[in-house]
């Protein structure tokens, strides 16, 4: 049921952008009032900040307008417009990593090995969790991660880029965005485990 | 555990190995159990993950966020227009600062060409041609000289030298004789 609400929003989808690419404005106000949530969510999961992710998001839309003719189809119209806001939020956090100093999460993947020295999680800490509190769980936990891990997990898990691919949005190696996958997900998995201790004490 | 060996799983998990090499860590894996208590977890986090981004209410009324959006492109879908204008303005003031110093350049020039010709004699050709000066009368005085196919008659008026002075022309001085 959900595939097909899926696949007839991405046909109502098309046929939006079509008019939108001749100069609708309607149809593209339709397109932004259906994706606007997503894209704000994209754009708060990886700067973590209401501001810049109003911000970005809306100028996303801007460019998404801007550059419409130059969409063919290839990817469903919110992949393509996702792209555009995350790289738009890559873009800032390069400006703002060249204002501040590393962050400790960096630095302990950096020296190597402090992942390693995290217990390995046997009991799956999101078993039995209602969905609404396993992504309230994640959100803090995401909260918790240096930039650079949030990012590339963000980029793994929610939007399902290859090694490469990220590594090619990032400006990276590859062995980089292996190893700050690599950390991110301990991380997290250690942090998921604390909160259900939290739960259970 | 190695730190190499421990990205190979995680590699294995997220399927980016060949399938010679993911058959050799499957193995790999099958005699280690602390690999196996690695994968397992990084399969779980990764299970946990997809599909759960946080989901976050946009914090503006949909009405208000939209307004912006539509400002700004209206305001962009106007600037190639300004743009073009601002940047013929901005090419234009861009040579008018080279104006001042090409015209300083041409009167240097200018100059310098001029003291040339005096000092190489041409001012010598211009004197022989005013030598025909002819006192028409006690009251009047002609002056003339050639130059080029020109010939100039100058008649003046000596009482009122200042302003009543004739100057003929004639093109062509074959005409004139």
């Amino acid at each position: 049921m959900a595939t097909q609400q899926e696949s007839s929003s991405t046909g109502d989808d098309k046929k939006l952008v079509r008019a939108a690419q001749k100069g609708d404005m309607a149809a593209f106000e339709v397109l932004v009032a259906r994706h606007r949530d997503k894209l704000y969510a994209r754009a708060f999961s990886m700067m973590r900040n209401e501001e810049d992710a109003i911000d970005l998001s809306q100028e996303a839309w801007v460019k998404g307008w801007q550059r419409l003719k130059q969409f063919q189809g290839e990817s469903s119209f919110v992949t393509w417009m996702t792209r555009i806001v995350i790289n738009l939020c890559l873009d800032q956090l390069r400006k703002h990593k060249r204002h501040r100093t590393e962050s400790i999460e960096l630095l302990e993947e950096e020296s190597g090995g402090v992942e390693r020295q995290m217990p390995i999680v046997t009991a799956n800490p999101t078993e039995g969790l209602e969905r609404r509190e396993l992504r309230q769980r994640i959100d803090r936990a995401l909260g918790l991660l240096s930039y650079e891990h949030r990012t590339v997990l963000i980029l793994h898990e929610f939007e399902e880029l290859e090694y490469k691919e990220i590594a090619k949005r990032m400006e990276c190696s590859i062995g980089t965005v292996m190893s700050r996958l690599f950390y991110a997900r301990r991380k997290m998995a250690n942090l998921m485990a604390s909160y259900k201790r939290e739960e259970m004490s | 555990m190695k730190r190499d060996l421990a990205l190979k799983y995680q590699a294995f998990v997220d399927g980016e190995l060949s399938e010679r090499e993911a058959r050799g860590v499957a193995e790999a894996i099958e005699r280690d159990p602390e690999a196996q208590a690695l994968v397992a977890e990084l399969r779980a986090t990764r299970t946990a993950l997809a599909g759960n981004e946080p989901e976050v209410t946009l914090p503006e009324t949909p009405e208000f966020y939209w307004s912006k959006i539509e400002g700004e492109i209206r305001r962009r879908g106007e600037e190639p227009v300004g743009t073009a204008g601002a940047r013929w303005v901005a090419i234009l003031a861009g040579w008018r600062r080279f104006l001042a110093p090409v015209a300083g350049v041409a009167v240097v020039t200018f100059l310098a060409i001029a003291a040339i010709k005096f000092q190489t004699g041409q001012v010598e050709d211009y004197a022989q041609h005013l030598a025909e000066i002819e006192n028409l009368s006690e009251h009047s005085t002609s002056f003339s000289f050639r130059s080029g196919n020109m010939f100039v008659v100058w008649v003046q008026d000596k009482d009122y030298a200042d302003v009543d002075n004739q100057v003929e022309l004639i093109d062509n001085e074959d005409a004139f004789q």
